[in-house]
């Protein structure tokens, strides 16, 4: 069986740990418990007839007190980031870690998950914004780990692609 | 549902993709210029006419073969990527590079050894850092176990087996402690933390393909957090009752879930497996691509790594066992001799009561018997007391009655029938027989009296004689056993003076045979000749026989067949009298 180890990026407070709990549990608890380190969860999902592990990183988000570790990106297959419809600087921060990653590790397949689809009509995101990362080939998804909405197509898209990239 | 924001922007359009390979390969170049255009056949032949008949041409090409110094400086501009391109593909120019950088390093060393040591010095001082630290480490975990074990029963079991072997403690501690199982061994991808393989299994371990993350995870952990150098890494993990022991090779990690204490040289073999699964795997774990199938392959080396070493069982049995069958056996022989030395006993009384008159030994419960006993027999404890039981065992429980065995019967009947001193008694099959003498009235009351003695069908008296009727046959008797004849010193014959005695003697003889032959007796009658002890034995032996002969005579020549009387001689002491006298003895009859 095929494995892909996928990291969860972002800043503190996305929802990334929500999203796995979500994609690989199927349940939502709205109590906010911060991630120290890494997360490490398992979800096997089938793509164009194949069977594909996802290894999910859950890392830790980044905030002012703690900084990514690069290290925790090694031998990723693609990274899904997730950012916070709700603040606007959250986006801001996944463009910088993207960034960061392409330079340390060089260019992964990934997807961004804008987060928190449930709480839509408060979002403050730029759609101008959103429309250059589209144009620059960013895959986004509108997600919300409370209702479940784009959470299985988010994680499908970067398994497909794996699978794409193998045949 | 799950639509993205907007249309995908096509890949064609797009900036290329993260992780996709842009780099044409220079084969693909050379491709190209083999690509040939038809309009340009014209140019070619031209070209072919020209190598084949210009000279200059043809001479240069001859130059550039046959000058080994311009051959030499073409072969040095292509030599790097010539050699670049017969590495990537196949091992062969490795195989034939070796020998010449075996003998390059070796002769180096020979010539130069300083150039080699500042080389690999970087390389070497880490690696013997780590080496000795291991062994260090191993030998600390060694003391640590000894002294852990220090003070318990076993410590002081494992000391009186190296006191009795002559073992150092701390090996005979170690052959104890290593007590160990390497449940589950993971290959993991060190880059990107996929499990590769894994072997065992532990139904408690959490998803083999997580904990191989974790193990990652950590890993990167612990650098980041710890800023080490790349080549110090963790080696272990403890949790609760087990240990993760992790063996890093370029490529992939080894990590082996252990329950217990392990031997450090299993690191020997975990380290041993994983440089087989680099040898053997080299090129797929450079080009993992997620895909963990094909590691199936390195399933037999890992489960070599599924060592397990249990106690090992104690040869011999423990003293405390010995002593414990001892002391059993000791109180089974107790016991055993006990219960023998008991049915000795009881067989040696037994066989004593059924002998004994009188006794019927009617049951027997261990230490109580049930005995019937005449009450004239002997009371049962006496024989107890001769067969070696102790006073008061057994426990008898006596009950009367009456025996007919004979020595009983006998003594019952004497008792009741008052039979004098000279009466006997023979009872034998319901007759009673008796003999002796007995005064005339007391054989007549015998019938009535045997009537109270059950058990008697006949009365048999016919040995019983009535003492009155032997009466003048005693008086003969007494009188002639009265008379004695004396004699001088030395003197053997029988004088003048002693005529009458003999005439006396001879009349009382001759009554007693009379009245013998009245009721029915026979007579024993001895004449015995007497000395006194002075003088020679042979000589006074000689005179008391000349005695009795000169007595014996007497009475022959007074008529009584003496020559059918026996003799007897006597000695006497000094003064008392010498003599010679007759002893008759009346034969009783017997019953």
């Amino acid at each position: 069986m095929i494995s892909r180890k996928i990291c969860l990026l972002g800043a503190s407070a996305v929802g990334k740990t929500s999203l796995v709990r979500r994609f690989v549990h199927g349940v939502f608890d709205d109590k906010y418990l911060t991630t120290v380190g890494v997360k490490i969860d398992k979800r096997t999902v089938e793509s164009e007839g194949q069977e594909v592990n996802l290894i999910l990183w859950d890392i830790s988000g980044e905030d002012e007190f703690s900084q990514l570790q690069m290290s925790y990106l090694r031998g990723a297959a693609g990274y899904l980031f997730v950012a916070d419809g709700l603040r606007p600087a959250t986006l801001a921060k996944v463009i910088e870690i993207e960034r960061r990653a392409r330079e340390a590790l060089g260019p992964r397949r990934f997807v961004l998950a804008i987060n928190k689809v449930d709480l839509e009509a408060d979002w403050r995101l730029d759609e101008a914004e959103l429309e250059t990362l589209r144009k620059q080939g960013w895959k986004l998804f509108r997600t919300s780990a409370l209702s479940g909405e784009g959470v299985a197509a988010a994680f499908d898209e970067l398994a497909s692609a794996e699978a794409d990239a193998l045949s | 549902m799950n639509r993205p924001l907007q249309p995908t922007v096509p890949p064609s359009t797009a900036e290329p993709a993260p992780g996709d390979d842009q780099i044409n390969s220079p084969v693909d170049g050379a491709a190209e210029s083999h690509h040939v255009e038809p309009k340009q056949v014209d140019e070619e032949l031209e070209t072919l006419r020209r190598l084949l008949l210009d000279d200059s041409q043809i001479s240069d090409l001859r130059r550039r073969l046959d000058d080994p110094n311009i051959r030499a400086g073409e072969a040095a501009k292509i030599l790097a990527d010539a050699v670049r391109r017969a590495a990537s593909g196949d091992p062969e120019l490795a195989v034939a590079l070796r020998p010449l950088v075996e003998s390059g390093l070796h002769e180096s060393v020979r010539r130069n050894p300083a150039v080699i040591i500042d080389t690999i010095y970087p390389v070497l001082g880490p690696a013997i850092r780590k080496a000795v630290a291991s062994a260090v480490r191993g030998m600390v975990e060694s003391l640590n176990q000894v002294a852990e074990h220090s003070f318990t029963m076993h410590g002081l079991r494992w000391r009186m087996e190296a006191w009795r072997t002559g073992q150092p403690v701390a090996e005979v501690a170690l052959k104890y402690s290593v007590i160990y199982r390497v449940e589950q061994v993971l290959l993991i991808h060190r880059e990107t933390g996929l499990l590769l393989q894994s072997v065992g299994a532990d139904p408690a371990a959490r998803d083999q393909d997580l904990v191989s993350g974790m193990l990652t995870a950590i890993q990167d952990f612990v650098h980041d957090s710890f800023s080490v150098d790349r080549d110090q890494d963790l080696d272990r993990l403890e949790i609760g009752d087990f240990q993760v022991w992790i063996e890093r090779g370029p490529r992939a990690a080894l990590a082996a879930v252990i329950r217990g204490s392990a031997p450090r040289r299993l690191r020997a073999t975990l380290s041993d497996a994983l440089a087989a699964v680099h040898r053997d795997m080299r090129m797929r774990l450079e080009k993992f691509d997620g895909d963990a199938a094909p590691f199936e392959a390195v399933r037999p080396a890992l489960e070599e790594c599924l060592e397990q070493e249990f106690k090992e069982n104690r040869k011999g049995f423990s003293p405390a066992f010995v002593a414990l069958c001892g002391l059993l056996a000791l109180v089974l022989g107790f016991w055993g001799f006990g219960l023998w030395r008991e049915s000795r006993r009881w067989s040696y009384l037994t066989q004593v009561l059924e002998r004994e008159p009188g006794l019927v030994l009617v049951e027997r419960h261990g230490d109580y018997a049930s005995v019937l006993r005449d009450p004239l027999a002997r009371h049962p404890s006496e024989l107890a007391a001769e067969a070696g039981f102790e006073p008061g065992e057994p426990n008898f429980e006596l009950r009367p009655y009456l025996s007919f065995d004979a020595p009983i019967f006998e003594r019952r009947a004497r008792n009741i029938l008052h039979a004098p001193e000279g009466v006997r008694l023979r009872y034998s099959d319901g007759v009673l027989k008796m003999a002796g003498e007995a005064p005339r009235g007391w054989i007549g009351t015998l019938p009535a009296l045997t009537a109270w003695l059950p058990g008697v069908d006949r009365l048999d008296t016919s040995g019983l004689t009535a003492s009155d009727d032997l009466e003048p046959l005693n008086a003969a008797v007494r009188r002639a056993n009265e008379i004695q004849l004396e004699f001088d010193s030395e003197i053997t014959t029988i004088g003048p003076n002693q005529a009458d005695a003999v005439a006396a003697l001879a009349s009382a003889i001759q009554d007693a045979e009379r009245e013998a032959a009245k009721v029915g007796r026979k007579l024993e009658i001895t004449v015995v000749g007497r000395a006194d002890e002075s003088g020679e034995a042979a000589y006074n032996a000689r005179l008391s026989q000349q005695r009795a002969a000169a007595l014996q005579a007497a009475l022959g020549a007074r008529g009584l067949r003496s020559d059918s009387y026996s003799t007897r001689t006597e000695m006497v002491e000094a003064g008392r009298d010498r003599t010679a006298s007759v002893e008759i003895r009346v034969a009783g009859a017997t019953p």
